[in-house]
């Protein structure tokens, strides 16, 4: 579980252990996971030729944080120097 | 290298919440720092509700500069910096642990109010500017270099994708494997699943509410991403979960956001539902 969804997760004791599920949650990523996905991508195994930029200028940062939340899958918002 | 003394940059009071373009003095790097020229910076979905303070996070008691991921160049090094070098072309990552051997180091966000731990309020005294700035100073232990000739869209992109990653690495996923990602049209989600395709994962289930986004995704993604709009009706998904896996899914990663309401919440439910359902 990541994100930030509010709402608890209804799981039953009998789910659990009829499925041998494991339920784990994580804030953010070990410290060698950047260096990895560097590789990664250099090796051509993550592909992120299809990540699409918005950019802004950095005054124009209240325009960009306007904007960001319409984002939509495999968009970025960044402020260019 | 030039000798730049002044800079813009963002500058958020916590108590009115104000954001401020501002002429600061480029921050010259303390010891174990580095200074970087910030080329682009990433800006959240979430940004101007979490500098509104409407996420509950605890603000630093001073000024800062928000502002999280970004990409730049390494234009000074502090003393006791031995690997990182001016010139260097490096992505900046905003997540800082308390480098000492305790059992629960202190950790946070720069450039982001969240924080965790004891010892994070210290922690985020000492590092909370973050890269909505010409230029920035991080410590010499975060920034990742060897990017090559990497386009800057794309080491930004490697910021979206760092985060499932950390999800995918903690549930262990495996080459072969199913794997299924809910929320997969939003922003992290997306670049979920292009991790687990690079991971190994056989299958991979692109689950979310936005077919079209869906669609688009998983054709980044290649012959062994799937995606799978939710309906809302629970049995028709899982079913429709099961049918695309070809049986149980090995494992799911949920990234659903704080935008989900209360409707929406079996989105929550429905990866773990169909996850090894024997």
């Amino acid at each position: 579980m990541m994100g930030s969804c509010p709402e608890p997760l209804a799981i039953g004791f009998g789910e659990m252990l009829a499925n041998d599920w494991m339920i784990a949650g994580q804030f953010m990523y070990p410290k060698e996971a950047p260096g990895r996905l560097v590789r990664l991508s250099a090796s051509g195994q993550l592909r992120l030729a299809a990540i699409k930029p918005r950019y802004y200028a950095l005054a124009d940062l209240p325009k960009a944080m306007d904007e960001a939340p319409a984002m939509r899958g495999l968009e970025i918002t960044a402020l260019e120097m | 290298m030039e000798n730049h003394t002044a800079m813009k940059a963002w500058m958020l009071d916590p108590a009115t919440k104000r954001l401020e373009l501002c002429d600061k003095p480029t921050p010259k790097p303390r010891r174990g720092a580095v200074t970087v020229r910030v080329e682009a910076a990433m800006v959240l979905s979430y940004m101007k509700e979490l500098l509104a303070g409407a996420r509950g996070h605890t603000f630093p008691s001073r000024p800062f500069i928000p502002g999280t991921n970004g990409i730049g160049v390494i234009e000074v090094t502090g003393e006791g910096v031995y690997h990182a070098k001016p010139g260097q072309r490096v992505s900046i990552h905003p997540h800082l642990v308390a480098d000492e051997r305790c059992a629960d180091p202190a950790q946070l966000l720069m450039g982001h109010p969240a924080r965790f731990g004891e010892g994070a309020e210290d922690l985020q005294g000492d590092w909370i500017d973050g890269t909505f700035a010409e230029y920035v100073e991080w410590p010499a232990r975060t920034p990742i270099d060897s990017l090559g000739a990497m386009p800057a869209v794309q080491v930004l992109g490697l910021s979206k994708a760092v985060v499932p990653y950390g999800g995918l690495l903690r549930i262990g996923l495996q080459a072969g494997e199913t794997v299924a990602i809910n929320g997969a049209s939003g922003f992290y989600g997306s670049a979920g699943v292009l991790v687990a395709l690079a991971m190994g994962a056989s299958r991979v289930l692109a689950v979310g509410r936005d077919a079209k986004v869906l669609s688009e995704v998983a054709r980044a993604g290649g012959d062994r991403a799937i995606p799978i709009p939710l309906s809302g009706d629970t049995a028709a998904d899982t079913a429709a979960l099961r049918k695309a896996a070809g049986g149980a899914i090995d494992a799911a990663l949920d990234m659903i956001s704080a935008g989900s309401s209360a409707s929406q919440q079996p989105c929550c439910e429905t990866c773990a539902v169909a996850v090894d359902w024997q």
